[in-house]
């Protein structure tokens, strides 16, 4: 019984942070109708970049983190700029295949450095106080960013550009400055959730690697352009993962794929969402 | 015998037949037969073992990315699972030879028919999604075949991977690498004039249809379903059938040739290339293995330079994402639609070109 909190406790954290992942998702997806293939690898890099810092640096926990953020923030506006805006009234499939390129991008960067020598720090088996700390940060991001985007003028304006474009652009919102802003706002809401799940699994740099895909499940399961979807696919994929994971191995890399084609089969737009 | 006729200055064609017409000028014809002989026999004859490896690898690739052509280029569905295709065909093959004893001519389309089927399950979801969403459904179906591939261990071999046996090819007069370079580039001749001709036929205007406009291509009476499943099937019988070659040519096969990646890399193939055009699968799968021996060059060259040790396939992923990127933000159409600019400047010379010409293969 014990056991059995402790794995929901678990998916509970990371599916925190699957969560935070997926909003970022689907506010770039809403404000710029870009279907980021990316999105997973970009967790793995900010995951990336913490790894090398705290092995390089030999610093305090905190300084590589904010110093990760300020990287990954950095690395995101070159992106932005030189990569997506170039061609901003986004054509669905021309963005597939560039956000495909910047993954493989990160890919190679991910690779380009073998991060064997960062020690293990914790290695969680029973209840962690780790966890604790990890699904506090992602439930304290989750609401920032949700007031953001129900609260704030620019998730007003950012749901407006969703709606209709055009009339958005009509009355004055700055489209392109917008878009912009969306993608440096989820990459980092990307970015964090990423360096938390590595924290989280125990700065195992093997994790890095099968991350590229693993957030789609969640958006999937949530529904895309959904908010509360995103927030409720992504808390249900990490409890699932948790728990396979824990009990039978190898189901851990099939099911939230297997799950994820099934929800494509018989209910594209989302469990999750019942507005159309 | 038909005379070699050259074009005026213009563009001037009379009929709907001289539009779709193979090559334009006879030239077309003078080119494909000089290439086909230097490829079939100056080349093996001159360049070393080596070379010839590469080779065929630029031609068993380019098989596999006329096959997703087929599926990306002509009906617009974007398929990451290629890769699992790719591998299915290639541990098909494995698997017949080793298991059952099959030959070679056996093993190969069987490879082929079995990554068709396979490809088929891949498009069921085209039934309700379309675009993007097929992406996510071929992601998760690619993922899926991946786990098969680790975890079924009694038909592949686990993460170890299985190997061809050593007795496959009866004829020891001639090297395997060599015998491998000639089936290659003989089917890679065969498969593409068969991939031009479909897109002249109805099936590839029916293709061409769907990825215009489903929904008006519905209307017309088109059943589009189905025609997204040939598609399907027929991109990845051509892929299956480069798995195949691939499993002969590289006599080892593990999960980890049959990632995610190397379905990136097949797209990044047909981007650079030049989308919906045979001719740039084939441009971009050189491309790429150039890349590819480039970055084992550029990892030696730097780590002598510098201090220090960038993996190469590293170097291939940033280069191949780079690339990808650019060619789809500078010239979206690819090498093809690179060299059919260059083509429609000289034909129009004193003129400024600008003729969009509606065909490119």
């Amino acid at each position: 019984m014990n056991d059995l909190l402790n794995l929901l406790f678990k998916g509970l954290s990371l599916g925190s942070l699957y969560a935070l992942s997926a909003m970022g998702f689907v506010l770039i997806f809403r404000a710029g109708g870009i279907v980021n293939l990316a999105h997973g690898q970009l967790m793995a890099m900010g995951a990336f970049i913490f790894l090398l810092l705290y092995g390089f640096l030999d610093g305090g926990f905190i300084i590589v983190l904010l110093l990760t953020t300020l990287i990954c923030l950095l690395m995101i506006l070159v992106i932005e700029r030189l990569l997506i805006r170039p061609f901003y009234p986004i054509d669905m499939k021309k963005a597939i295949f560039v956000t495909l390129g910047i993954m493989f991008m990160f890919k190679g960067l991910i690779a380009s450095v073998s991060l064997s020598s960062v020690e293990v720090v914790s290695k969680g088996q029973g209840f962690d106080s780790v966890h604790l700390y990890i699904l506090a940060a992602g439930i304290v991001s989750i609401i920032i960013l949700l007031l953001f985007y129900k609260r704030s003028s620019l998730g007003l304006y950012i749901r407006a550009v969703s709606d209709n474009r055009k009339a958005a652009l009509s009355i004055g919102i700055p489209v392109k400055r917008l878009l912009t802003f969306t993608v440096l706002i989820a990459g980092m809401a990307s970015a964090i959730s990423g360096i938390l799940v590595i924290i989280g699994s125990g700065m195992n740099a093997a994790d890095l690697g099968p991350m590229e895909a693993r957030i789609f499940p969640s958006i999937i399961l949530g529904g895309l352009g959904s908010m509360t979807g995103a927030i409720m696919g992504g808390i249900i994929m990490g409890i699932i993962e948790s728990c396979s994971g824990e009990q039978s191995g190898p189901l851990r890399d099939l099911l939230p794929y297997l799950i994820m084609l099934v929800i494509l089969l018989i209910r594209p737009k989302g469990l999750l969402t019942f507005k159309s | 015998m038909k005379r070699f006729h050259f074009y005026n200055c213009g563009d001037f064609k009379a009929s709907y037949e001289e539009e779709l017409s193979l090559f334009q000028t006879g030239l077309g014809w003078l080119w494909l037969i000089i290439g086909l002989i230097l490829i079939l026999t100056v080349i093996p004859m001159s360049v070393n073992p080596p070379v010839i490896r590469i080779l065929s690898l630029m031609g068993i690739y380019s098989i596999a990315a006329v096959g997703l052509n087929i599926i990306t280029g002509y009906t617009g569905m974007i398929s990451l699972g290629h890769s699992a295709i790719f591998g299915m065909g290639a541990y098909t093959a494995v698997i017949l030879a080793s298991g059952m004893n099959a030959p070679f001519w056996l093993a190969v389309p069987a490879g082929g028919l079995i990554s068709a089927i396979i490809g088929i399950g891949f498009g069921i979801p085209a039934f309700r999604l379309s675009g993007f969403y097929m992406c996510f459904a071929t992601l998760a179906c690619q993922k899926i075949m991946e786990f098969i591939f680790i975890h079924w261990k009694g038909l592949t071999g686990g993460v170890d991977g299985i190997s061809l046996p050593e007795t496959v090819f009866p004829a020891p007069a001639l090297k395997n690498d060599m015998i491998i370079y000639y089936i290659v580039f003989i089917l890679l001749a065969l498969m593409s004039w068969a991939a031009v001709n479909l897109l002249r036929s109805k099936f590839g205007r029916v293709f061409l249809a769907i990825k215009d406009d489903r929904k008006v291509a519905g209307t017309m009476g088109i059943p589009v379903f189905k025609y997204k499943l040939l598609s399907f099937a027929v991109g990845s019988f051509y892929t299956g059938i480069a798995g195949a070659l691939f499993a002969y040519y590289n006599r080892h096969i593990s999960p980890g040739d049959f990632t995610l990646s190397l379905s990136i890399v097949f797209i990044a193939m047909i981007i650079i290339g030049g989308i919906g055009s045979v001719r740039g699968s084939i441009y971009g799968a050189v491309v790429i293995i150039l890349i590819k021996e480039a970055s084992v060059y550029g990892e030696r060259t730097l780590s002598d330079m510098f201090d220090i040790s960038l993996t190469s396939a590293s170097l291939y992923a940033f280069v191949t994402g780079l690339l990808m990127v650019l060619f789809i933000i500078l010239k979206p159409k690819g090498l093809a639609g690179i060299w059919d600019d260059i083509c429609s400047a000289f034909r129009s010379w004193p003129f400024s070109q600008g003729i969009d010409h509606g065909f490119k293969r």
